[in-house]
């Protein structure tokens, strides 16, 4: 895929529903989306509930 | 099914989908791409199995075998090297899976996240394990790792774990449409942390199996795909109970914030089969389908009993299903599929036949064309071909496995428990052995669930589970004698606990004695309770229409349907109860809902037919009768209708003739056998019978004596019967004594009714001793004890055979109370006998034996 199909796939999912229409796409959109992230984060407390490598270890 | 040199199939699993929430997000443009799957195929319930636990029934959609057969029986089991418990593998499983099959014929076969397919089998394509994008505190991002046991073949793995999303990824903007409503503070609150977190756990997991489908469809060769995603049913466990409209211990501010997550699921999976669709060819088929349904109404339950199976307690009888692609049918319902039909239908949408070890069929009525083909004997053969199986040698990862569990205990599928407890094996050796016989009972083989029950029951007399499940499985197969047994169990271990369902139960128990108007008394009482079960008032319903309680029948069927109103067993009922009290059009419009709710059921369409007939709308009555008949060809009572409408109502030789000519083929001959043992009252009850009006078969070649003045009414070819039971087949209508003992000759092609009379081993050893001239009094104990193991072998032989019908009668309630016991023969004999001289003969009986005493 080269870099205008990757800009018509983003352009085409953030037009008809957003972040999640584009995580509906899959994987051909998943590069272009990591690359250009939504911006916007989960809350910090939010981020801490979610495993991470910070978690506590078992 | 035309075969394509190069089919594809597209199999999705939504585990625990259910048109009841789909249908109003259809009407109402939210699921656009299902609705297009839908009007271009196939679409209709598809019956669960019971226990409806997701790995087992998963399993039996790819194996095309029951839970019992194919091995995986439980959430968990134990690992091999150390005993400890780990989530349930693909090791668990016995026999081979689609992909197998398709893998040694050569076709390109990807698996995606099947529940269970950890260790990834070596198939001929891309797989993909159920644990591939479990989330971990070991294993956490950016550096999540991946072991090459998740993925096949091993080469891929780096590209494939690229496609996962790590929770931590997602962002506000992706949930904010499960959560509109949400602001920051409440995603801040830390109450609210379990729950939004769910979200984005479940909406990570989700899109990450749905990036390798994608990946796969864009990058690879494929003749089969099968995409497995548990997000909807894990979504309806956390989230169900906040769907509109609010339930009353729903809080407002819950209710505000998280009554559009399960919408937002749903739709999510619409989009992303969007997206399945652009990618894959039109002529591919591809079919939607989920394990069992969730209740999404009034039934959701406020609190879940602790209970292994509790989670299941929320899961509906039948999911969904749909089906399109070449050769499928377009935009038409189809009726009767079930879980163990799938394997059979994928088999045959390659051309490849189903085995005859697979107790399903080919979904027939899916297709423009069908033409049933030749079964082979069974796909598990051995050959040094590749089935794309693990080698056995393949052992899992233990460590990892314990992440995974936790998911499943914070779900409540498994009990948190120390792991290096002692108790864990035998509690999954107990749970998958449980399931084995619930699986046996739901699928019509109770007879096999009986020896396991016992067994557990023997080692674990308190699980009352086990319990109860002996006792209605005793109650299916109308064995009333055992079914008792269990009930004084019950009763002794609740004492005054339950007691509506323990009543309700005994009224079943009491239905089966015969005792129709104890059980009236116990079923009123237990009714008088509020029980929100559906079920219960289904049952009672026809606990009243067996006690021709019309009445009251009417008003508990009417209760079910209220609690559920798609209880189709229910609006049967009501049509029996309706139609019993000459209400014909009520009891069409019953039965009409019953049909249209379970189209498959054979009686209601026999009774909706009954129904149109007295109504006199004769061309409907006989479209429901041969409805009933193309459902279940035995059904006598909806030929010899068919007969009198097409020879009195709608001429129709032909169609008479052809329904006479089966008639008489398969008409079986049906007989009242008077049986016990030898001096039990069988000379007493032929009487009795005789009395009625019973036409009873016997010679003179027996003479009457001091013991039997009247005659023994015996025949005498019955002596023979052990190397003789020809003559039996021409006995039609007949009343015959045979002893206890020889019983299990009888003709098995013949229906029998058995009056089997029951009466206190020391007293029958008296009197035979006396008829033998030696001491009355004198008691052989080893012959008590033969003529108990004969008995009691006899009675365990009788249980089940679908041909005899038993009804125990006590000796001493003859004699006792005459009127009563003579009424519960005449219902059993369904009611053609004159009680009044039975009882007479009774009495002549009890003055013989008055006049014997005194001249003793």
């Amino acid at each position: 895929m080269n870099s205008e199909e990757e800009k018509k796939i983003i352009e085409i999912a953030l037009s008809k529903n957003g972040s999640l229409a584009q995580l509906a796409l899959g994987a051909i959109a998943l590069k272009p989306w990591r690359e250009n992230r939504d911006p916007i984060q989960l809350s910090e407390a939010l981020n801490k509930t979610t495993p991470t490598k910070n978690a506590p270890k078992k | 099914m035309p075969q394509k040199s190069n089919p594809q199939v597209f199999v999705l699993g939504w585990d625990a989908a259910d048109w009841k929430f789909i249908n109003p997000l259809l009407d109402s443009g939210k699921m656009p791409a299902l609705q297009r799957v839908i009007e271009a195929g196939v679409m209709g319930n598809i019956a669960t199995i019971d226990p409806p636990l997701s790995p087992i029934l998963w399993t039996s959609i790819a194996t095309g075998k029951y839970g019992d057969e194919h091995g995986v029986l439980n959430f968990v089991e134990p690992a091999a090297e150390t005993g400890k418990r780990i989530p349930i593998s693909v090791l668990s499983r016995k026999v081979r899976a689609i992909w197998n099959i398709l893998t040694h014929e050569g076709y390109k076969t990807h698996l995606i996240g099947w529940w269970p397919s950890y260790p990834a089998e070596p198939i001929n394509g891309i797989n993909v394990s159920n644990h591939f994008a479990d989330v971990n505190s070991q294993n956490s991002f950016p550096d999540w790792e991946l072991s090459e046991d998740h993925v096949h073949p091993k080469e891929q793995i780096d590209e494939l774990k690229e496609l996962r999303i790590h929770p931590i990824e997602l962002t506000w903007n992706h949930i904010a449409p499960f959560v509109p409503t949400a602001t920051r503070e409440h995603v801040e609150d830390p109450k609210n942390h379990e729950l939004f977190n769910a979200i984005i756990m479940m909406l990570a997991r989700c899109s990450s199996f749905h990036n390798v489908a994608t990946h796969i469809l864009a990058t690879q060769e494929w003749n089969f795909i099968g995409l497995y995603l548990d997000t909807i049913d894990k979504a309806s466990h956390y989230f169900m109970k906040f769907h509109p409209p609010q339930q009353k211990h729903i809080s407002d501010y819950d209710y505000e914030l998280f009554k559009d997550v399960m919408t937002g699921f749903y739709v999510y999976h619409d989009m992303m089969l969007d997206r399945l669709l652009d990618l894959m060819d039109e002529n591919a088929h591809l079919m939607i389908l989920s394990d069992h349904g969730f209740y999404s109404d009034h039934r959701r339950l406020e609190t879940l009993p602790k209970d292994s199976m509790a989670p299941a307690f929320e899961h509906s009888k039948f999911g969904m299903f749909c089906l399109k692609g070449p050769g499928v049918k377009q935009d038409e319902r189809i009726y009767g599929a079930s879980l163990i039909d799938i394997t059979p239908t994928l088999l045959h949408l390659f051309g490849l036949p189903p085995a005859e070890d697979m107790p399903g069929n080919i979904l027939s009525q899916s297709f423009t064309d069908f033409k049933e083909p030749e079964r082979i004997k069974t796909w598990e053969i051995q050959d040094d071909q590749n089935w794309g199986e693990l080698d056995e040698s393949v052992k899992v990862d233990v460590w990892a496995a314990q992440e995974a569990l936790q998911q499943l205990i914070a779900l409540g599928y498994i009990e948190s428990m120390e792991e290096s407890d002692e108790r864990l094996l035998d509690q999954i050796q107990t749970e998958n052995a449980f399931h084995s016989a619930q699986i046996k009972i739901s699928t019509g083989r109770p007879l096999e669930a009986i020896p396991i029950l016992e067994e557990i029951h023997a080692v674990k007399p308190e699980n009352t589970k086990v319990l109860s499940a002996l006792l209605s499985t005793h109650l299916a197969l109308a064995n009333p004698v055992e079914a008792r047994k269990y009930l004084k169990l019950m009763r002794q271990k609740f004492g005054t606990e339950n007691t509506p369902q323990l009543d309700f139960l005994e009224g079943r128990v009491l239905i089966q004695e015969v005792q129709p108007a104890k059980a009236l008394v116990l079923l009123k009482k237990a009714a008088s309770h509020e029980v929100a079960n559906s079920g219960f008032y289904q049952t009672l319903g026809r606990v009243f229409l067996v006690c021709k309680d019309w009445k009251e029948a009417q008003k508990v069927f009417t209760k079910a349907i209220k609690l559920d109103s798609e209880n189709a067993a229910a609006y049967h009922g009501l049509c029996v109860a309706f139609m019993r009290q000459q209400k014909f059009d009520k009891a069409i419009e019953a039965g009409l809902n019953a049909v249209g709710i379970k189209h498959m059921f054979p009686t209601a369409h026999y009774h909706l037919g009954e129904a149109l007939f007295n109504a006199e709308l004769y061309e409907h009555a006989a479209n429901a009768f041969e409805m009933a008949l193309t459902q279940e060809p035995g059904f006598g009572l909806a030929r010899k209708y068919l007969i009198q409408i097409y020879s009195e109502k709608m001429i129709n030789e032909e169609r008479k003739t052809l329904h006479q000519q089966i008639l008489d083929k398969n008409m079986r001959p049906q007989m009242t056998i008077v049986s016990g043992l030898p001096r039990s009252g069988t000379s007493m009850m032929m009487q009795m019978l005789k009395a009625g009006g019973a036409d009873l078969l016997m010679d003179d070649i027996r003479q009457n004596d001091d013991n039997n003045p009247k005659g023994y009414m015996e025949y005498e070819p019955v002596k023979k019967l052990l190397t003789d039971n020809s003559w039996l087949k021409d006995q039609n209508g007949k009343t015959i004594k045979i002893i206890l003992q020889l019983l299990t000759a009888l003709d098995m092609t013949c229906d029998y009714k058995i009056v089997m009379m029951d009466r206190d081993l020391e007293e029958i050893l008296k009197s035979q001793s006396k008829m033998l001239g030696k001491q009355a009094d004198t008691l052989n104990l080893k012959l008590m004890t033969t003529f108990e193991q004969q008995k009691e072998k006899i009675n365990g032989w009788l249980v089940g055979k679908p041909n005899i019908q038993v009804l125990h009668v006590k000796y001493t309630d003859v004699i006792e109370n005459p009127a009563h016991e003579a009424n519960r023969i005449n219902l059993f004999l369904s009611e053609t006998l004159d009680e009044q001289k039975m009882i007479q003969a009774v009495d002549e009986q009890l003055y013989r034996n008055k006049k014997e005493e005194k001249t003793i």
